[in-house]
């Protein structure tokens, strides 16, 4: 049973359609990440999950029950801001307890739930400190002990490691996994870093242009992208996008017979793109030339330490010829150099280049 | 360290310069009142502090002058204090309160009348006296403290200021609130009253001074002499009829008019400053 779920919800501002048919679900105790670029409408659905937006058709379940109508604070829905929005004058305990001191539970149940979730979250030592003398990692503690104490259904978390630097971003990664174990609370996360989405998501959905793309596991989205934007936007370096015809089961740019592929609908398909990832791309040996293989032009060369670069043109071919390759080791190469890879079918994926998705 | 020095003096030199510009009027002032009218009126004008102080004060606050027809100080002092605490702090009331409206509440023409408020900003007093007074009279409010005080009492400028600081305050902390289950009301009691204390504080000084100041408003809305504030009753020791000016006296109430907004602004003024900063 789905302890989040969203029906058909849309939302229009004025006649701009800014959420699409949103269906989606979220089961007990999973932890699902919303990904997409900024502008895309994931931290609007979010808000209208919250109960801060009114939805404009559509409806959000809870446990079953329709909570369109119902005033943010009886939704059982926590949320975790952007930028904390913690209130500067009150102490951390006064911040985690604003909320309960209102729904005027007992001083000492307050005390214990802040108390307990300041141990969680390892606050205990700055309950009576303004949020103004801690740290950004401190801040977005005490930001999700003010979720934690009200024990909700869901939480709900809205980029919120956005303003904390890249090394700080790491360690608040992995406590949010942490609580998420140790708690096995319910969480639907908003993000447009691909990375934590991917390390985070139980459940991962894509979304762009106020649509979802695609749901799937991270890795089920990883390696099967349902279209050229799931493909492009999941994983770094981004997926490499070539564009030409299919003919016979072969791949052809400009009557250039490039690659075979699987192509299981018809025989001749015109125009589409396929894609591989970076490091599904294999150098060949000089002794024997494999199956599928590809010449490229060596442009420019990378080295990030564990992996290198290679960002290559594909030789005989003019337009849209752009290839990253990603290999282990430092290699012998140069600016121009040729060099001869293959690129295993399974690993092909088509695309139709109309409708950008998946053939 | 020589550099310093220089510029240390130099700095030092400038700023007792200034002072002494400031400072030397309001020394003339304090040693005029300490004299006797006949005193002043006989070149050269002392420089020294008089042995008639004490006299002139109490005469001032107890008494007043006999050529003004003897209208006690004190009471002015009283009436002006009460117009300026009125004045400010039901500006602040009011000014506080539209300017939350106009922040976090959605309601229809909205920014019509946020222009509309933010127009009579343009707008002095003495531009709009004569409406002001038609309304007055017509509310059959003429010579009452009322008429004094309510017309001062709606402020374009505080709604502004506090409208500029509600929007420098994350829109974030009104969803935390609501998430939280605050009304708008305890919103407003728990999170932008205390924030906005500062700003209370700064826009009060501002505000008293002003309500202080009022001269033009007074003297069109009051016939009653029982509640003239003290800037009439200053002019009225200035201008008299036929008569050279007591400027022992006229010295003596301008001193008096200045004790209480500077006792006010002394006070409060470690807050004012971090108003104004923050």
């Amino acid at each position: 049973m789905a302890t989040l779920e969203l029906r058909n919800v849309t939302k229009k501002f004025k006649s701009d359609i800014v959420l699409d048919d949103i269906n989606l679900e979220i089961a007990k105790g999973e932890l699902g990440v919303l990904v997409g670029p900024s502008g895309c409408g994931k931290s609007t659905l979010l808000r209208m999950i919250a109960g801060l937006e009114p939805i404009t058709s559509g409806d959000i379940k809870l446990n079953n029950k329709v909570i369109n109508k119902k005033e943010p604070k009886d939704r059982d829905i926590a949320m975790v801001f952007q930028n904390y929005a913690l209130y500067p004058h009150m102490t951390v305990f006064e911040n985690m307890a604003y909320g309960l001191r209102i729904q005027k539970y007992k001083k000492a149940e307050i005390l214990k739930r802040v108390d307990k979730a300041a141990e969680i979250l390892e606050l205990s030592s700055y309950l009576y400190k303004t949020p103004g003398e801690l740290s950004g990692g401190q801040r977005q503690r005490v930001a999700m002990g003010r979720a934690i104490v009200r024990q909700p259904a869901v939480f709900l978390f809205d980029e919120p490691l956005s303003n904390l630097d890249s090394h700080l971003k790491v360690q608040m990664r992995r406590e949010i996994k942490r609580l998420h174990r140790e708690l096995g609370v319910t969480i639907l996360y908003v993000t447009h870093d691909q990375t934590e989405a991917m390390t985070l998501a139980e459940k991962l959905i894509v979304f762009n242009k106020g649509r979802i793309e695609q749901i799937s596991s991270p890795i089920g989205i990883y390696e099967n992208p349902a279209s050229i934007f799931v493909g492009s936007f999941i994983g770094y370096p981004s997926m490499n996008f070539l564009k030409g015809k299919i003919k016979n089961n072969k791949f052809v740019i400009s009557d250039n017979e490039l690659l075979d592929v699987n192509a299981e609908t018809s025989n001749s398909v015109e125009d589409v793109v396929i894609g591989f990832r970076p490091e599904n791309i294999y150098l060949n040996n000089d002794d024997y030339i494999n199956e599928n293989s590809l010449k490229l032009k060596v442009d420019e060369i990378e080295l990030l330490g564990s992996d290198v670069l290679i960002y290559t043109n594909v030789e005989g071919v003019l337009e849209n010829n752009k290839i990253i390759l990603r290999m282990h080791k430092l290699l012998d190469l140069k600016y121009q150099d040729i060099i001869s890879v293959n690129i295993p079918k399974k690993h092909i994926h088509i695309f139709d280049t109309n409708t950008g998705k998946s053939i | 360290m020589k550099y310093d020095l220089f510029k240390n003096f130099f700095i030092h030199v400038l700023l007792i310069l200034c002072i002494l510009i400031i400072v030397f009027p309001l020394y003339i002032a304090i040693v005029a009142s300490t004299h006797t009218a006949e005193a002043l009126l006989n070149a050269p004008l002392p420089l020294l502090p008089g042995s008639e102080g004490l006299n002139n004060y109490t005469i001032l606050l107890t008494k007043g002058a006999e050529v003004t027809g003897g209208q006690p100080l004190l009471p002015m002092l009283y009436n002006s204090f009460k117009l300026a605490m009125i004045v400010s702090l039901g500006k602040i009331f009011v000014s506080i309160l539209s300017a939350f409206a106009f922040v976090y509440f959605k309601f229809p023409l909205r920014k019509f009348f946020f222009w509309l408020v933010f127009a009579t900003l343009m707008l002095p007093i003495e531009v709009r006296i004569l409406p002001t007074f038609q309304v007055v009279s017509t509310l059959g409010l003429m010579n009452s403290f009322s008429a004094l005080c309510l017309p001062l009492i709606a402020s374009a400028t505080a709604t502004f200021l506090f409208r500029q600081f509600f929007l420098t305050i994350p829109y974030a902390l009104a969803d935390a609130a609501r998430m939280d289950g605050a009304t708008p009301w305890r919103f407003f009691k728990d999170i932008i009253l205390p924030l906005s204390r500062m700003n209370i504080v700064a826009l009060f000084i501002i505000m008293f001074i002003y309500g202080w100041n009022q001269y033009l408003w007074p003297i069109v809305a009051l016939t009653d002499s029982e509640m003239s504030t003290i800037l009439i009753g200053i002019s009225q020791l200035m201008s008299v009829a036929d008569q050279i000016p007591q400027w022992n006296f006229v010295m003596g109430s301008a001193i008096l008019a200045m004790l209480i907004p500077v006792v006010i602004i002394i006070s409060l003024e470690k807050w004012f400053e971090k108003g104004l900063v923050r």
